[in-house]
């Protein structure tokens, strides 16, 4: 029960923030920005949190759907939504056909084949100056045509556009994790060799969840570039996917929230910790430690701990 | 027919061979005993019969039917079940939920199992908090809720004290007066797999040396001969 409202209560004030912050432009875009990093965080928390697969370049999937869309609206003159799905069913198929070759390996050689699929994706975003644009990135992407009175050009609606689409990829992990797949991909991550004897094939699973991790990943990327109006290779980097482990791991890993509570982390305290100029990131780096070392299962397992103790 | 027969198996780690040409067959359900001198073969004969390994020869038949290199999950669903020496369990899921993680038997019958060796106490509790016993008897009593019809036991007593050691041999003993299967028990405690064993079959250097009755085993110069080389 109290369980209840409290989401109910959050769900409220996710919901009137742009009433709330009317005069805080500033607080809606790290919002957004958040609601952006918390969607490929959900993903790759599926992969690595759930599953154990330590992926260096999840980020990259971010990318393949990013510059589908880009070029299925601005070559192709598509609309948004159906550029975002094919967006996202870009980076679903990437990631089964990449994740293939992928998952042959197990532990860190499967992070380090993830990393060079990573940067390779990378490259030929970098690159590929034709399709893409090159380094100087993919400018004029639009944000999704209004709908009726209703535009996406104002921060306070495209926050809910972002919002929306963290709450999808929160339902879609929802259902995954509770259904019998879910349970799959855990004793997948706990004894691979005890769930095949079982008959589990795991192959099958493993590229299952790197698919809906890219299809995620896919999803972040095209509101993202949809945000900033422009693609950029920068936003799909070897650090960026390193954030988002950082983001997963920080937020709690095989949680619920943990993504959530990761991406707000990430991205609201470095923008928050600007008062304090150039040691911020200092700053930044001694608050990772100090979660990594007293909350082992991420700010997830602080707050669990906590709402036990207040409900005892 | 065979219910399962293994026909000029090898297999070989680097310059060990530890699988060489072994030939074995079972026509009836019963429980067999596996024995042999540390690296005569008999886990890598669990392997390649629960398609962990592949063989660089040989075959190995279901009823008749050629599973040879099928992968695990393929012959699991086939009706082979398996321990492992090393203890599996799944070490976050409670002991319910081991047994009922893709079983074929229903939530009643995993009570029951685990009533049978004594863990229904611990039901709800996660397989990690366990004795090594206790979720060595865990991992047994799990192999029978996929009801298969061919279940390799590798080393169930190691490391389980005597006093759980009764209650597994027990077990082993109603499950098969229960529903007659091919038990294929891997055990080095002599005593267990006396008692246990209808039949034993001694493996040597990756070939089958002997196979008989427990006592007739017993006297083999030749098995003898193996053990104290």
């Amino acid at each position: 029960m109290a369980g209840r409202i409290a989401a109910a209560a959050l769900a409220a004030l996710l919901l009137a923030v742009p009433a709330l912050a009317a005069q805080q432009p500033y607080v809606l875009h790290v919002l957004i920005l958040t609601c952006l990093y918390a969607i490929p965080a959900v993903g790759l928390n599926l992969m690595l949190g759930y599953t154990g697969l330590v992926s260096l370049g999840h980020m990259a999937f971010a990318g393949v759907g990013a510059y589908t869309a880009a070029v299925l609206m601005v070559d192709a003159g598509w609309s948004f939504w159906l550029a975002l799905a094919a967006g996202v069913l870009g980076s679903a198929a990437a990631g089964a056909a990449i994740g293939a070759v992928c998952l042959r390996f197990r532990t860190h050689f499967f992070m380090i084949v993830t990393l060079a699929f990573g940067l390779m994706l990378y490259s030929v975003m970098n690159n590929w100056d034709d399709v893409t644009r090159g380094a100087a990135g993919f400018p004029g992407i639009p944000r999704p045509a209004p709908i009726g009175e209703w535009s996406f050009g104002p921060l306070s609606h495209f926050y809910y556009l972002a919002l929306g689409g963290a709450l999808a990829a929160f339902a879609a992990q929802w259902l995954a994790v509770r259904s019998s797949f879910g349970r799959v991909l855990v004793a997948l991550r706990q004894d691979e060799r005890l769930a095949q004897a079982k008959g589990v094939n795991g192959m099958l699973y493993k590229s299952a969840v790197f698919a809906l991790g890219s299809a995620l990943a896919g999803l972040g990327g095209v509101l993202h570039v949809s945000f900033l109006r422009v693609a950029a290779p920068a936003s799909f980097t070897l650090a960026e996917s390193i954030n988002a482990v950082l983001i997963v791991i920080v937020g709690g890993a095989g949680t619920l929230a943990g993504p959530a509570l990761g991406a707000l982390v990430f991205v609201g305290l470095p923008e928050y910790l600007r008062i304090a100029a150039e040691w911020r990131l200092v700053l930044f780096g001694v608050a990772l430690v100090l979660i990594t070392l007293f909350a082992p299962q991420g700010l997830a397992g602080l707050l669990a701990r906590a709402w036990r103790a207040v409900r005892a | 027919m065979s219910l399962l027969a293994v026909e000029g198996l090898a297999k070989r780690y680097g310059g060990v061979a530890a699988l060489a040409g072994c030939h074995l067959a079972f026509e009836r359900p019963g429980v067999y005993g596996l024995i042999g001198p540390n690296g005569a073969g008999k886990t890598t004969l669990f392997d390649v019969v629960t398609g962990i390994v592949e063989p660089d020869a040989g075959r190995v038949r279901i009823d008749g039917r050629d599973v040879t290199g099928w992968p695990a999950y393929r012959l699991a669903a086939a009706g082979v079940a398996r321990s492992f020496q090393e203890c599996r369990v799944f070490p976050e899921f409670t002991c319910l939920e081991n047994l009922l993680f893709r079983a074929r038997a229903p939530e009643s019958e995993a009570r029951r199992l685990l009533r049978l060796v004594n863990l229904e106490k611990y039901a709800g509790e996660p397989a990690a908090s366990l004795s090594f016993g206790e979720r060595r008897l865990l991992e047994i009593v799990g192999t029978f809720m996929a009801r298969p019809r061919i279940l390799l036991l590798d080393e169930p007593a190691a490391g389980v004290n005597p006093a759980l050691f009764e209650v597994l041999q027990r077990f082993i003993r109603t499950m098969y007066d229960e529903r007659p299967l091919l038990f294929l028990i891997v055990e080095h405690n002599m005593e267990f797999i006396m008692a246990l064993a209808s039949e034993i079959v001694v493996m040597h250097q990756g070939a089958v040396l002997e196979r008989g009755a427990p006592h007739a085993v017993q006297a083999s110069p030749r098995v003898l001969e193996a053990y104290l080389g």
